[in-house]
């Protein structure tokens, strides 16, 4: 049986507060006592396990709706009630506060306003705030260089994969695929595929993929070929999918690959995706679709939501690169198609880049950081920062 | 090229854009639900309580600073909203009072054994271990959180708790 000594060194060597010369005396007192090493196993035991604790429980589908709705329930109160701040940070003298609080209360009073007091911080409490966060800061530094590094080499891996695949003739199998592995499918039969608690893939047709990488914070597969589909779990985890040479990433957003008469479509449901190409990197946000040209080429970006006559013109330029559709797609473009036009902004000459950019401001403004050169000479920071706009102005 | 999703998200979420809010809720979510099962043991308590965080979190997220991480930001309010309902159980009694919860309910329990060892656990004993072990404060931070307790006291409750949990015959 230990000491109460021991115990408390034991724990205080496990939360890594000792120094580190304490550290190596106590590893070294630690090679003589059987009992007290076993206690620091079972102890990094129940760490492990814990930090394996997955979330049990799910809430239930009504509380994002309810918080949203208490927003806008919030929204239209605060409009009726004017508010009298007071901060008590600002005033110095007691005297000088409570005359001040006087004279609110008297408006109040009048006026049947609402007045606000924020309590004042004292200079230990500050003090105290700053130090534990700091100490919070640097604690979380050290934390995750450790915990990063253990996590990496041993648990951090989410291999092998639960699979399940349904057939019409043989019912559903469960099976597992670990990382390296190579996957196929047959013909009939549907795969859910679920990595950890991070996400779903589903396969279906002939499709062949191969597991790069399967980490809790990074999932990689290389598709072959065959449709696939990526569902996240909402978890902000990368997701990277390799198609010939282009690396799809995820981060929360659902997309799904099909083969189509001898052509690759990928069509972004939610959030967006960003696309790595050899010579270019770009975003595709929901409800648009593009079709893989070739290993490393790409059709232009389509809404979902743009007219038939958009989409037809689109898929001719896509073909013949014809001036004269071109200044039509110009011309028939509307907000839903805000970005095929940013798309296309990299892809012609200055002086259609300049129609496109006059258009394409009457739709989403230019932000403030941003001016016509910048997006006329390419510069990527400006570029993105516009896609960013269009992204908030078309999904607020 | 890249950027930072949930960083967009917050800067949106910064001027007023709710659905960039709701995004925001969707990714932490199922996480800050879970730490308010194991606070408060029970379902429906946790769903108010996870809605509040929330919407606390709405009213002050334009004072979030860009170098402050969101994740443990919003962690802090979660705590201390959690640590506030324990206390007044403000929100237990309304449904108590309301019938939606009853006296006689029965024990939250999980299909994970680790899990059950944890809501098994005396509610300081649970919420200090939770808070030390499972969301990484620091036994200062702790003590901040829980005032009527000092360093020293929850270091030696989470040293015992943990020996309890170890020496469990559950647990072997």
């Amino acid at each position: 049986m230990n000491s109460e000594k021991e115990e408390i060194l034991l724990h205080d060597y496990f939360d890594n507060l000792l120094s580190q010369d304490e550290q190596k005396e106590f590893e070294e007192y630690l090679l003589d006592n059987i009992d007290l090493a076993i206690e620091l196993g079972k102890l990094k035991n129940l760490q492990r396990n814990i930090n394996n604790l997955s979330s049990n429980f799910s809430p239930p589908d009504s509380v994002i709706e309810n918080i949203i709705n208490s927003l806008l329930e919030n929204n239209e109160q605060n409009s009726e009630i004017i508010n009298l701040d007071i901060d008590a940070n600002q005033i110095d003298n007691e005297e000088e506060l409570e005359s001040k609080i006087e004279e609110a209360k008297k408006e109040k009073k009048k006026k049947g306003k609402k007045i606000r007091v924020k309590k004042p911080i004292s200079a230990k409490t500050k003090f105290r705030l700053k130090k534990v966060l700091h100490l919070f800061l640097f604690l979380i530094f050290i934390t995750a260089i450790g915990y990063g590094y253990i996590l990496y080499k041993a648990e951090n891996k989410t291999t092998p994969w639960q699979v399940k695949i349904s057939s019409n003739n043989e019912g559903q199998q469960t099976s597992q695929i670990g990382l390296n592995s190579i996957f196929t499918t047959k013909d009939n039969e549907q795969v859910e595929i679920q990595i950890s608690d991070i996400a779903k893939i589903e396969l279906s047709e002939k499709s062949k993929i191969e597991i790069i990488e399967g980490t809790k914070s990074y999932t990689s597969i290389k598709l072959y070929n065959g449709n696939c589909t990526f569902i996240p779990e909402y978890n902000n985890q990368l997701f990277q999918l390799k198609l010939k040479n282009i690396i799809i990433s995820s981060k929360n957003s659902k997309f799904s690959v099909k083969e189509f008469n001898n052509s690759v479509k990928v069509k972004v449901e939610t959030n967006y995706i960003s696309l790595n190409l050899e010579d270019a990197d770009y975003r595709v946000p929901k409800d648009y679709e593009f079709t893989i040209l070739g290993q490393n080429k790409i059709s232009i970006p389509v809404s979902n939501n743009s007219s038939k006559q958009f989409r037809r013109l689109i898929e001719s330029y896509n073909i013949t690169e014809n001036e004269i559709v071109l200044k039509k797609i110009i011309k028939r473009s509307t907000i839903t198609d805000a970005f095929t036009l940013h798309y296309i902004l990299s892809y012609v000459t200055p002086e259609y880049r300049e129609l496109i950019i006059n258009k394409l401001q009457k739709l989403v403004p230019l932000p403030p950081s941003t001016n016509n050169e910048d997006i006329l000479m390419l510069l990527q920071e400006p570029l993105n920062a516009w896609w960013d706009e269009i992204y908030f102005s078309a999904y607020k | 090229m890249e950027h930072d999703y949930q960083k967009l998200l917050i800067k949106s979420a910064q001027q007023g854009k709710k659905n960039a809010f709701r995004e925001l809720a969707n990714i932490n979510l199922k996480k800050i639900y879970n730490i308010a099962v194991r606070f408060t043991l029970n379902e429906k308590i946790a769903e108010i309580v996870t809605q509040d965080i929330f919407i606390e979190a709405w009213n002050n997220i334009k004072f979030l600073r860009e170098e402050q991480p969101f994740d443990a930001w919003l962690k802090g309010i979660a705590i201390f909203k959690l640590l506030d309902e324990l206390r007044t159980k403000k929100i237990k009694n309304k449904l108590l009072e309301d019938g939606i919860i009853l006296p006689t309910d029965t024990e939250l329990s999980s299909i994970e054994k680790d899990e059950n060892i944890i809501l098994q656990l005396p509610e300081k004993e649970r919420i200090s271990f939770i808070l030390h072990d499972i969301e990484k404060y620091t036994y200062q931070e702790i003590s901040d959180f829980i005032n009527d307790m000092s360093v020293d006291e929850i270091k030696t409750m989470i040293h015992q708790t943990r020996k309890g949990i170890i020496s469990s015959p559950k647990y072997e």
